[in-house]
């Protein structure tokens, strides 16, 4: 116990020293939270449009209005041409483009279909798509009223009537889903390179076996490399936490305890690759390229950034062994819809055994370095 | 103290240590002189406990506590001389007031003691190595093992670090030692030379130089270009050395007085027979001989 306090003692008196590393790990955590908070959204508005009207009639008039007003898409200009609109378009001046049919008005009065066409620049899909739900939404809408307005229907409501309620997430803003998980994704990305290089670096150096002479036991070894590293993650998750309910005003609607418990289970799955990654490379630099293989599937296939329903069979399957996968649905549980870990038990069970393989391994491997 | 036999170790098809039997008594200064490559490291890693052997035993004393100063620098250099040395103390359960007043005594004695709150990175080579030993010793081994603790440091810290491992000895400390650096073998109380993973000659100095079987000639001239074109056609003699105005010739075979008249009789109108002489081998020659074997 003494060995270990005195190990301990040393890794912090080397961190004191270690100012770059020490400011890493509040950069980090609080950069990632700023970039993915602020910056990724995937609630495209505000679309910049052109409109090119052949029609120039009240109802051309009233089309243009309503997708102003639906936010989605902002007329920025009007063309007089087909070519205009394409120069436009291929100079990427505007994402979207409005045509609307010289007999748009005249058709809507006759009751004949009346045409408009929306160009998106569908470079980017996520936008595209979204602009064409709207553009469809609208289009109904419009249909809808015409056809009452022939059938002479006086009634307010329409026949159906299906609407969407967001639960959890009643604003649809996109850094109430991406925060939580992110609390995943900053540990992956400073624990496993920050473990890895620890103990690559003794290694490298020879100070690690330097301490095999001694009277300590690879346990010990094991133990006071790694508990600085679970205070440092304590430290990251309090940051992250903390700049999610206060910046980002994302309340946590379950229990802060359970938040801090899962999140101590998945430091502990995160420290175990860190290790395996240490007794696989050779040099620091190495541990850090090593690092990384780890860190693109945490963030693309644990449902972080992508739902992992949309992904391909295949991908679906890796997902479950991506032990990010199971604490992204336990901290959203938790944040989002204020479940309990009884009720998470699920993928708290799965998490908890991949933990206990994962540092398995690692402190099985750990041991037979030397020969 | 050690006692080896038949001692092997591989790394993969790689042979390190190719039968070694050794026995080093208590209270010897021992040390180990051999070429890059020729499993000196090994032999240490073992005896630490650090490897097992792949055949062979090797045992150590029993309760022959043993501190170790690798080839290379080990200690943490982002901690300070005293941090390094009260971590080490901890390690070993030493208690703390005993650690200190231990640890004052040998940087006193190394002349370290000015220096306990420098960072050990910013420490020369040779304190370095200073602070390695001290850390060995604070924990008051019985035995200790120094994989060439003076390569690549300065001569004048090479002899302060054997007059300390002098000391030590003479206090009966057990000490073996690795280096490749002749004169410091002559220090030691015996000498092994180890080469290619196999132990060539073991015994104190003067036994090892009266088992080497060449003759050794020495050639005085102040033309030297000129004798080594000469000595090239020499077939009985195969390898010179210049050390300044002398040349050092190795003979092949036979004995030396047979190697001093071939080499006067070519030398002839170069050098005067009286230039030419039969001089004792030193360990340089043990150990390029040793080296020129095991190439051929």
């Amino acid at each position: 116990m003494n060995r270990l306090l005195a190990l301990m003692r040393k890794e912090f008196l080397q961190l004191r020293r270690d100012t770059i590393t020490l400011r890493m790990m509040v950069f980090i955590p609080v950069m990632q939270t700023f970039i993915f908070g602020y910056a990724i959204n995937y609630d495209v508005k505000h679309l910049k449009t052109i409109v090119l009207d052949e029609d120039r009639s009240f109802d051309s008039r009233e089309l243009v209005a309503k997708m102003a007003a639906s936010q989605y898409f902002d007329v920025v200009g009007t063309v007089g041409s087909f070519e205009e609109l394409r120069r436009e378009m291929d100079e990427g001046r505007v994402s979207s483009a409005l045509v609307i049919d010289r007999d748009y008005g005249e058709s809507r009065r006759r009751g004949a279909p009346a045409r408009a066409l929306l160009i998106v620049n569908a470079s980017d899909t996520t936008t595209s798509t979204q602009a064409m739900s709207i553009a469809a939404g609208i289009s109904n809408q419009l249909s809808v009223q015409t056809l009452a307005r022939r059938a002479g229907w006086k009634e307010a409501a329409l026949p159906v009537d299906l609407r969407v309620r967001p639960w959890y997430n009643p604003d649809l803003r996109t850094a109430t889903f991406i925060i939580p998980g992110l609390i995943a994704i900053i540990l992956t990305f400073t624990l496993i390179p920050f473990t890895a290089i620890a103990i690559v670096r003794e290694r490298e150096r020879g100070t690690l076996e330097q301490l095999q002479v001694t009277p300590v036991t690879r346990l010990e070894i094991i133990l006071g490399k790694l508990f600085p590293f679970i205070l440092i993650g304590v430290f990251q998750l309090t940051l992250i936490i903390g700049l999610m309910v206060f910046l980002f005003r994302v309340p946590i609607a379950g229990s802060v305890v359970q938040l801090y418990v899962s999140g101590l289970v998945f430091m502990a799955a995160v420290l175990g690759l860190g290790m395996l990654v240490s007794t696989v490379a050779r040099t620091q630099m190495q541990a850090m390229q090593l690092s990384f293989v780890f860190l693109l599937p945490f963030v693309f296939l644990s449902g972080y950034v992508f739902p992992i329903d949309g992904m391909p069979k295949v991908f679906q399957l890796i997902t479950y062994v991506i032990p990010a996968r199971y604490f992204i649905e336990v901290i959203r549980g938790i944040v989002l819809r204020g479940a309990s870990l009884p009720e998470l038990w699920k993928p708290m069970a799965w998490m908890t055994a991949y933990t206990v393989l994962i540092v398995g391994a690692a402190v099985l491997r750990f041991k037979k370095t030397n020969d | 103290m050690i006692e080896a036999r038949g001692l092997e170790k591989r790394f993969g098809a790689h042979a390190a240590l190719r039968g070694v039997d050794l026995r080093i008594a208590e209270g010897e200064l021992f040390a180990l002189i051999g070429p890059d490559g020729a499993g000196k490291t090994t032999f240490f890693r073992l005896v630490a406990g650090l490897l097992t052997p792949t055949a062979g035993t090797l045992r150590r004393a029993e309760g022959a506590t043993f501190g170790l100063v690798p080839q290379r620098f080990s200690l943490y250099e982002d901690l300070t001389v005293d941090e390094n040395l009260d971590l080490r103390a901890r390690l070993y359960s030493v208690p703390s007031a005993e650690a200190r007043a231990r640890a004052a005594e040998l940087l006193r004695r190394v002349g370290m003691a000015p220096f306990g709150a420098r960072l050990a990175g910013a420490l020369s080579g040779g304190m370095k190595q200073k602070l390695a030993l001290v850390a060995a010793l604070l924990t008051k081994p019985r035995l200790l093992l120094l994989d060439e603790p003076t390569t690549g440091v300065d001569p004048v810290s090479r002899r302060e670090f054997w007059l300390v491992l002098n000391e030590l000895h003479h206090e009966g400390l057990t000490i073996v030692v690795s280096t490749p650096y002749m004169d410091e073998a002559e220090y030691a109380t015996r000498l092994g030379f180890l080469d290619e993973g196999k132990l060539l000659a073991v015994g104190t100095r003067d036994e090892v130089l009266a088992a080497f079987p060449r003759p050794i000639l020495e050639v005085l001239s102040p033309d030297r270009n000129g004798v080594r074109r000469r000595l090239a056609g020499i077939d009985a003699v195969d390898d010179v050395s210049l050390f300044g105005t002398r040349l050092h010739l190795r003979g092949a075979a036979g004995t030396g007085t047979e190697i001093l008249d071939s080499v006067r009789a070519g030398l002839t109108g170069l050098v005067p027979a009286d230039g030419v002489r039969l001089v004792p081998p030193t360990l340089e020659d043990v150990f390029v001989l040793a080296g020129d074997e095991v190439e051929t």
